[in-house]
């Protein structure tokens, strides 16, 4: 790797790593004011989803933060912005869902998204070991990787990301939720598209993957 | 095997974690407390939610005692901010039966805790907090629980 290509490659985690740490700090400073404003301790069902919900969503960035931190270099990318850009904001575009103000607490939807986010935590997991180090937040390609759940599609990173989100908005029922979801949604098919293109150019056997495997959800998408 | 000991491993780390933080953050909290004797010696200790930093604290603290000394003129205010919550003050926070009657607020942003040498003089004035709080909206309404009564 040359000088150019790991400054490259440490300027592209940077802003991720610092964006993401700084949402794990204000997410752990919230725990911490919650925890203050209700000050029952034992046997509270509601409090005790409230404040696992918000542990479950730092896990998960947490998690997202680490998996993204070790990868192998790629051995092809796109040369233009345009990729490398709706992968960095598809990235970091739904974490502006906790820049939002959240709902009241809920026990019902704070359970239900602890449920959703641990999932989505737990798949993400078993895809990046599927992975290996060949994830990456840009398009590019590392290896091409067929085994395990990408043995039945070809996305389940993004399946579990999305399903961590989904866990986070139930948090959140609001107006402003909406339109980040849609935006964070519509980067998302476009990454999948961009990432698709980079591996098609450097494997060859990706078509052959391709036929054989559901995008994203399995028997539909 | 890993995949299905992982659901295992993060909700157990998502358990502990939640644990953790409920025991131990208040730890890093500041908790005011206003503590005040009528002239007719009955001891009101008044117990707010924690706050993140002393000042504000030191604040809400000021904001309750100078309330209370307009209010009572007798009165002998003590305002004090505690870093943290010992077994007593926790315990008062908590859901657990007290050896007093106390008042407490929706959501617990407020408890208060009366003592008197008569037992039925600290329930009265207990009681009256509650009537009296019935005018407010809903989220500021209190609520006495007698002494030793599940709370």
């Amino acid at each position: 790797m040359t000088k150019a290509e790991k400054f490259y490659d440490a300027a592209m985690r940077l802003p991720i790593v610092a964006y993401q740490l700084f949402l794990i700090l204000r997410e752990l400073s919230a725990i911490r004011g919650r925890v203050g404003l209700h000050p029952y301790f034992g046997g509270d069902w509601p409090f005790l989803m409230t404040i696992s919900a918000r542990v479950a969503g730092v896990i998960f960035i947490s998690a997202i933060l680490l998996l993204s931190i070790s990868r192998f270099r790629p051995v092809g990318k796109y040369s233009n912005w345009n990729p490398k850009i709706t992968a960095l904001l598809g990235t970091l575009f739904t974490y502006l869902l906790l820049l939002t103000p959240r709902s009241p607490a809920d026990a019902l939807w704070d359970s239900l998204s602890t449920v959703l986010i641990l999932a989505g935590t737990t798949m993400a997991i078993v895809a990046v070991m599927d992975l290996g180090r060949c994830m990456s937040i840009m398009p590019e390609a590392r290896k091409l990787v067929t085994g395990g759940l990408y043995g039945r599609i070809r996305h389940p990173l993004y399946l579990a990301e999305e399903i961590a989100v989904l866990g986070f908005c139930l948090q959140f029922r609001t107006w402003q939720a909406a339109p980040i979801v849609i935006v964070h949604l519509y980067l998302q098919i476009r990454r999948m598209d961009w990432e698709e293109g980079v591996l098609a150019k450097a494997f060859p056997e990706y078509a052959g993957y391709r036929l054989r495997t559901y995008r994203l959800v399995p028997g539909l998408y | 095997m890993l995949c299905r000991v992982l659901p295992i491993l993060i909700l157990g780390l998502t358990a502990m974690l939640t644990a953790a933080a409920i025991e131990y953050l208040p730890e890093t909290l500041y908790f005011p407390v206003v503590e005040y004797a009528t002239p007719e010696h009955i001891r009101i200790a008044l117990y707010k939610n924690g706050e993140p930093e002393l000042s504000a604290c030191e604040q809400g603290a000021s904001k309750v005692a100078v309330a209370i000394r307009a209010g009572c003129p007798g009165c002998k205010v003590v305002e004090r901010c505690f870093r943290g919550l010992d077994a007593g003050r926790r315990n008062i926070l908590s859901r657990e039966p007290l050896s007093t009657p106390s008042v407490r607020a929706p959501g617990g942003k407020l408890t208060m805790t009366f003592s008197a040498v008569d037992p039925q003089l600290a329930l009265g004035v207990c009681e009256q907090s509650e009537r009296l709080s019935a005018a407010q909206p809903a989220g500021q309404r209190l609520r006495c629980f007698a002494a030793l009564a599940p709370r």
